[in-house]
Order: C-alpha cells, then structure tokens, then sequence
C-alpha cells in the first residue's frame, strides 16, 4: 500500500482504530476526525466536571492535545474509545489541581444559589418560570461541583451520561464496586444539599 | 398485647443486610428477588424507607441537569500547527527492569513495616473507667483501691471476692463478677469492644445497635441496645441470657458459622470452634435444652429432635424457627409441622415454598409472627400489611392538585388539576373501570387546580374555585348526559384552599380559602343545585385555608385545623368548629392536639372523625406522622396511632372503605390503611413509586380505589406524572 492511499481512507467513516493507524503513518491532520467524533461528549464531560462553559472549553482543548500528543502511546491493545475515555477522565480530575482553581463550592455559595421556590398557589408567573428553571439547574450543578472530582465523576458518568457500571469501573480504572460505593456517597451528599429544592409551594 | 421495642430492635438487626442494597435499587440495577427483599422491608423500617427516598431524590435532581448537547465544535488552532510541527510518532513504553521493581517493592515493604511497628509501640491514650465494687480488682498490673482507668489492650482481673465496674465510653456499663478476667480491645465511638475469657458479666447498654461488643473464645455478644449477662465456663463455652432488648451472638469468623438473634427472656449457649446455636427460652424444660444441646454442637440428630418437638411448647416457637432453616429434610418437615400448629403460617407458605424468594414477603410475615408469640403476645394483634396495589390504565395529561369523582354510572370524571409548573389545565378526562382506561372529555370553563368537586344529588359534579393565576370566584358543572361543563353562579370571593361539603339536603357548603397569598377567608357560602347560584350563609370563627370539613352523622359539619395567618408562612392552628345546619352558622368545639395544615380528615363508621397527617409549617420536613380522632359526642380530640409515613398535601387522598378501615393514599410512597378497631396504621403490599403529593383516591362502585397523579416527591417544578393505580383491599 502506497502512501498515497490513505487519504482516500481517511475520508471515509472509519474505525478510529484505523484513524489513528493513518494518523501516526504521518497524515496528522486526520486527527480532526477524531476530534469531531468525540469533541461533543468530551465537552459535556469537561462541563459536567467544572460547571463553566469558557473553563469547559479550555479543558476540552487540553484532552485533545494531550490525546494528540500521547497517540503513539495507544497500541490498539483496547478500543480506542475505552482508551480515549480513560485519558479524558483522568484528566478532568486532575484538573483542579492542576489549576488550583477551586470548584468545590462552599456552603454559602449554595444558599446564595438557592432558587426562589417560594411561589404561591398557582400565582407562578410564566415569565418567572424560564428563570426558575434556570436557576434550579444551577443550583442542582453547585450541589454536584460540591463534591469532590472523583465523587463528581462517577455521577455524571452514571446519571447524566447512562454509563453502566462495568463502563465507568473501565474509564476510571477501579472496581465496579467501587463504583457503586461512590455512587452512594455522592447521592447521599447531594441529598443533603440540594434539600432545599423539594417540591413546595 | 403490643411491645412496641421489640420490632424497632428487630428492625436495627435487619437492615444491616438491606442497607447495601438500597443504593443499587434506587438506581435500577438491583436484581428481582432482592427488590423484593427491600419492598418486604421498607413499609416496617421507617429509618430504610427515609434512606431510600434520599437517595431517589438526589438522583431525581441530578438527572434534570442537563448537559450541553449544542456545543459548536471549534476546529482548534493547534492541531494545524502540531500536525505540521510534530507528527505523534509510536512510542516504545518505557518498562522498567524487573530487578528495579523489586527493589522499589522491598523499600516501601521495609517502610511501611517500620511504622506499623512504631504506630503499634504508640500508648494509646484512650481508655475507660473503672470503679471498684468489692474485694481486690486488677487493671493491668495495679490494684484496684477506688477508681482507676483501663487503657486498650489491658487486662482487668477480679478473684473470687472482687468485683468491679466498666464504664463502657459514653453508652453504658458492665458489670464483672467474681473470678472474671476481661480485656479492653477497642475503645472507639463506634467501636466499644471487650473480651471475656473468663467469668460472667452484666452488660447494660442504652445507644444505637451495633456499638457494644464483647469476643468471647466461642462468639461474639453483639448489643442491639439491651441487658444481658454473659458467662464463660473453662472449656471456653459462653452462655448469654437477655434481660432486655435484643443481642445477637456471631461465630467469631463472621463468614462462617451462624447467627442467633436473642430476643428478651430468651438464652442461647456458644461453643469454640462451632459458634453459638439456636435461641431457647429459659423457661424451656431440661429435656428440650438438653435435646437442643444435642442438636446445636453434638450431632445430636433425629432422636433429640424426637424429644424436642414432644417438649416443646408455645413459647417455644422461636427456637423451631430458628431450627427450621438450619436443619435439613425430613427432619425440617417435622419441625415444620409443630412449628404451624403452634403459629400457623400465613395461607400459601408451604413446607416446600417457605424458602423460595417470592415468597419471602410471607415469610417475613411468619417470622414476626413467631417473634410476638415467643415474647407471650398474640398474633392477631401484629399489624399486617393488608390489600394490594396495581397500575391501571394511563392518564392522558399529568395532574397533580386535580378532582376525580365518581358519577353515578361507575365512571370517574377527572378534571383539571396542574401539569408541572405550565399553570392550571381546563381538560378533563373520564375513567373507565370496565376497560381501565382513561379518555380526554369535554373542557372546562377556565383552567381550574386546587378546586373542589362535588357530586350533587341530581349526578351532576360541581366544580368550585381553585386556580388559575390567582383564585377563582367561578363555579361550573359537569353533566355527564351531555358530557360539558356549564358555568354556574359565582362565589362572592375567589377561594383556593376551600372545601366543599354535600350537605343531606343536596346543598353544597363551600368553607374558607385563601383569596391570594394574603387573604385567608372566614366566610362560607351555600351552593343551591336548584338555582344553581351561592348564597352566604354565618362566617367561621377564624379565616382558615387548607383546612378540612367533614360531615357529621347528626348533620353538622366538623371544620378542623388549617392555615390562618395573613403572611405567606400560614400559621397552622388547632382550633376547630361545627356549622350548625340548621341555623346556618359556626360554633366552637374542642381544639385539635397538634395544629394541622394540610391534613386530611375521614368520617368513621362509628361517627367520630380522624384527622390525620398535616404539616406544621409549610415544609416537607414538618410533615406530620401524628393522627387524632374527634367524638361529636364529647367534642374531644384524641391522639391514636401513628402513620407510618409522615405525610400532607392529602387533603383528596383519604378515605372511608367499605370494610370499615380508612385508606390513606398520597404524600407516600406507600399507601397506608388504618384500622379504627385497632388504632393502628399499616402498610399495604407494593408502593406508588414514589411519594406523591396533591394524589387523588375514589371509592368505586366495586369496592376497589382508583388513585391517580399527584406530584412526585423530589421533583422541582412540581411535575406531576400519568400513573393509576388500583388498591383492592
């Protein structure tokens, strides 16, 4: 096979296996398939974890080019995904300290942040209602930025990408019952912040 | 007879096998049979259920936020110019030498066990007092004059005169015999932990299950909050014997061997190397302990179980319950058959499908059964779940705070009510039994929810008030020949939080409200169907909303409790009153003992009157388990039983049976009934889901009660959600 042949491929949907093959043969630019790939669920991710669009998008970036940067590490022994994850994981929590930037939300930034649930027997204003939502959803992500990364981690990997246990055991390189035992700190933590919100009028 | 300890301690001892399994359930990956166990358990552990409905909470919370799914995908500046600068190129992996590894794997060896050793030569500072009692006691080396304190890891010694006295940390207090010798091992917050080599101890112990334990050389004593005395002989035997309580005795190795859950009065001996056996009670005779014996450490076999089974008696029961699981066929055939003439098992658990998991609900149900009759009670006075639960058709629009009432033709007009936070709705929807299904009706007048809706006599339903942005004067009814609703006269104020009573003579009373946040009303007014126009009639002694109004069998009606302040934190009051029909006014009665918002009240067959449930402020968390029964005759309030689950928002959720019990439906998770007879509340089989608030319950025609919508629990924006049930009882 020519070298002349694999941009033909590269074009084409194929595995990432096969992309990341062409890619360390020297076509380098091919990674931008990859990058559209997972770009979508890296970004939800990177959100997820620290809860700021501009400071998601940054992260984001730095899983590529690390990934980028670490390809020749992938030796096609797992999936490319399965491997890709990984890093990207890893990555998320060591973000915080690597940037020293500090996420974990105090107590009074939760009570500042509770939303004004306090309406009146269907005197709830449809005007109102978009800011309430809004608000309710920042106050549930400060609950969840609260926690510390790996706690945060196994939540969103769990309840807000559907991950079965087995798949985030994978990504985070620990047991499935470790799984299940962050899992239930993290609710039960997250239940005692987010008590603010039950349903009242 | 009711000994209310002896099934909260049974509960403390259960939930340790339930306690990991209540995560995996809340989030759906908990296989049948042990979804199963936990349904069985939750409606007897209150401390399960709350731990449980946390959790679905948090989870419900977190899986509304939601995460951006529109990210513009920005083509990144540096890939152009790493792909140009540098090419990833395939990288050997560095490994290191296996001689390197090993040496790395030897150092950190050698360190971690140089601090464990120096970690271990450490005094530990803590220790508990001691108090001389009589004679010569020895903590470690020192005598005993009058007080003195026994650190981690030493010894206390008493001879044939000495007696002393252990202060077990904050919990309790054991006291040892004569020729005893006990060392301290653990002295923790949650750990308190003593071995007893030899001698006999009493232990008294007032803290949560699970803190005291004491290693005997053949088990371990574990504390369900209790008193008991624990003897070792030479050979290293123990016996224990309850005095209150509960306390479980373990095989030392906690993965081997059994586990013997002693309730008070009973006994149960322990053996090295082969753990403790069956439970007895001391009044057992000493052919029966005996043939125990025999059986629990000596092989003792068909011949001893002969001679058991001849001596056993009543109370008894309990050690053939035990016996049941823990020897094989034939032999468990035998211990069955006595087992059941003494406390028959409940209709359907067979010798052969007693251990089966779906049976494991009337398993459960047999063995707190053979706990009430061992500690001398009789099972007829055990609460039992009663009736069942299941999902009938589906409502086309989710509605909390709606009406369903029953027309005369058995079907049920569903009507208005709110649908999450998008306001009010004016459909409406008619249930069908015949076909269990729900089909959209006509429309109201105006979107209506907290309404009231009242069957009149002529079978037309009056739709009273209620919301749309702010309370509603209007009133409109359904007919159901022609399927519409029709506007009728309005009210001479808004009201939402009203109740409507049908009075016998075919008026509709309308009772209280709140105009708007502020205005809580006094006044009530009359709802003639031949005019079809309101008239006011005396006002209530005190403005109240959220209240409830029962007719009395002498025709009054019973006002009760509610929310009175002008502020939007409505103060609950206890106050109540009677409307007196026939001068068409209000006069006092006698106060409610709690004051109640929200609650829910429900004429009994006898004529008084339960008012149940409630809140105290506006708050889940002041939701109230309390409940309390009016006389007409006296005027009186009285507390009776408890709910299980606190609940409130119930106000259309509770009613009389045709069986004489009162259901309670929403605000829970599971649906309770209350029988007046007894005074007690139970639990009935299966659950809604979740708690839900603002449920409506009907009686129909068949008996059975069609409880549909409310808002789940934990959810914000009060979304409501399309689930019917069926309860049969």
């Amino acid at each position: 096979m020519t070298r002349f042949d694999k941009p033909t491929r590269a074009n084409q949907v194929g595995a990432d296996e096969e992309l990341v093959e062409i890619i360390l043969a020297g076509q380098g630019e091919v990674f931008a398939r990859l990058y559209e790939r997972y770009y979508l669920r890296t970004y939800r991710l990177a959100y997820g974890m620290t809860g700021q669009r501009e400071v998601a998008e940054d992260l984001t970036q730095e899983i590529f080019l690390r990934a980028y940067q670490k390809l020749g590490q992938f030796q096609g022994k797992s999936l490319f995904a399965t491997w890709f994850y990984r890093l990207t994981v890893n990555h998320c929590l060591q973000h915080r300290q690597r940037t020293h930037t500090n996420t974990e939300q105090t107590v009074d930034d939760l009570e500042q942040a509770i939303p004004p649930l306090r309406c009146a027997t269907f005197t709830m204003r449809e005007a109102e209602t978009a800011i309430m939502q809004q608000q309710t959803q920042e106050f549930i992500h400060k609950a969840l930025l609260s926690l510390k990364p790996d706690l945060r981690m196994v939540v969103i990997l769990r309840n807000l990408e559907g991950l079965s246990y087995e798949e985030i055991a994978e990504r985070m390189s620990c047991s499935v019952g470790t799984v299940g035992t962050r899992l239930h700190r993290a609710h039960k933590l997250l239940a005692q912040k987010l008590e603010k919100l039950r349903g009242e009028y | 007879m009711r000994l209310p300890k002896l099934t909260d301690l049974a509960l403390a001892w259960r939930c340790r096998r339930y306690r990991k399994l209540i995560w995996r359930y809340v989030d759906g990956v908990l296989d049948m049979e042990q979804r199963i166990l936990l349904n069985v358990h939750f409606p007897q552990c209150p401390r399960c259920q709350a731990e449980f409905e946390e959790l679905r909470f948090a989870r419900l919370q977190i899986s509304l936020l939601q995460l951006p799914n529109d990210a513009q995908i920005k083509f990144p500046q540096w890939l152009n110019e790493e792909a140009i600068s540098s090419q990833p190129r395939i990288q050997e992996k560095f490994a290191w030498p296996r001689w390197a590894v090993t040496a790395v794997a030897t150092a950190a060896l050698v360190l971690l066990a140089s601090t464990l050793a120096w970690y271990l030569r450490q005094p530990i500072p803590q220790g508990w007092q001691v108090t001389r009692l009589a004679g010569a006691p020895v903590v470690g080396t020192a005598t005993l004059v009058k007080n003195g304190e026994m650190k981690v890891g030493e010894w206390l010694e008493t001879n044939g005169l000495s007696r002393a006295l252990v202060q077990v940390g904050k919990i309790g207090h054991v006291e040892i015999e004569p020729g005893s010798r006990v060392q301290l091992l653990v002295a923790q917050n949650d750990n308190h932990r003593l071995s007893l080599v030899k001698g006999r101890m009493h232990a008294s112990i007032v803290a949560p299950p699970r803190l005291f334990f004491i290693e005997t050389p053949s088990a371990v004593a574990i504390d369900y909050g209790c008193a008991y005395t624990l003897e070792v002989d030479e050979s290293g035997a123990s016996t224990l014997q309850v005095t209150a309580g509960w306390v479980s005795l373990q095989a030392l190795d906690q993965n081997a061997g059994r586990e013997s859950l002693v309730p008070a009065g009973a006994m149960c001996n322990a053996q090295p190397k082969k753990g403790p056996g069956t439970p007895f009670f001391s009044d057992a005779s000493g052919k029966f302990r005996r043939a125990l014996d025999q059986l629990d450490f000596w092989d003792g076999g068909s011949a001893a179980l002969t001679i058991l089974l001849a001596e056993a008696h009543k109370r008894d029961s309990l050690t053939l319950f035990h016996l049941l699981s823990r020897v094989k066929l034939p032999e468990r055939e035998r211990v069955y058959v006595r087992l059941s003439a003494f406390v028959p098992p409940p209709a359907g658990l067979t010798l052969e499908s007693f251990l089966r998991p779906e049976n494991a609900e009337k398993f459960d149900e047999w063995r707190e059964q053979v706990e009430f009759v061992s500690v001398g009670g009789n099972p007829a006075d055990l609460p039992k779940t009663t009736g069942t639960l299941r999902l009938t058709g589906t409502l086309n629009v989710a509605r909390h705070s709606h009406s369903a009432t029953l027309l005369t033709d058995g079907r049920v007009l569903v009507a208005g009510g709110v649908e999450q936070d998008k306001g009010p709705l004016d459909s409406s929807e008619i249930y069908d039994p015949k076909t269990g299904q729900f089909t959209l009706a006509g429309r109201l007048t105006i979107k209506r929810g907290g309404h009231t809706a009242t069957r009149l006599t002529d079978g037309r339903v009056l739709l009273v008030g209620g919301g749309n942005l702010r309370g509603l004067a209007s009133a409109e009814t359904y007919d159901p020949a022609t399927g519409t609703f029709r506007a009728v006269g309005n009210m001479s104020v808004p009201r939402v939080g009203h109740r409507a009573t049908l009075l016998p003579d075919g008026k509709v009373l309308i009772t209280g409200g709140q105009q708007n946040d502020q205005n809580k009303l006094a006044s009530a007014e009359l709802f003639d169907p031949a005019t079809n126009s309101f008239a006011l009639v005396g006002s209530m002694q005190t403005p109240r909303t959220d209240h409830t109004a029962t007719l009395l069998k002498n025709g009054f009606v019973l006002i009760a409790a509610g929310g009175n302040s002008g502020s939007f934190d409505d103060g609950p009051i206890a106050s109540a009153e009677l409307y007196d029909p026939a001068k068409k006014s209000f006069i006092p009665t006698g106060a409610l003992n709690v004051p109640r918002y929200k609650h829910a009240a429900a004429l009994l067959p006898d004529g008084r009157v339960i008012v149940l449930g409630g809140t105290s402020i506006r708050l889940w968390e002041d939701r109230k388990a309390s409940a309390e029964i009016y006389d007409p005759a006296t005027g009186k309030f009285t507390t009776t039983g408890n709910l299980n689950t606190a609940r409130y928002k119930i106000r259309d959720a509770v009613l009389l049976l045709p069986n004489g019990k009162i259901l309670v439906a929403g605000g829970g998770a599971r649906p309770e009934i209350f029988d007046p007879a007894t005074g007690i509340f139970s639990s009935v089989s299966g659950g809604l889901g979740v708690a839900r608030q603002y449920a409506t319950a009907t009686l129909l025609p068949n008996g059975e009660v069609l409880i549909l919508g409310g808002y789940l629990y934990g959810l914000p924006n009060l979304t409501a959600d399309l689930s019917a049930w069926l309860y049969r009882p």
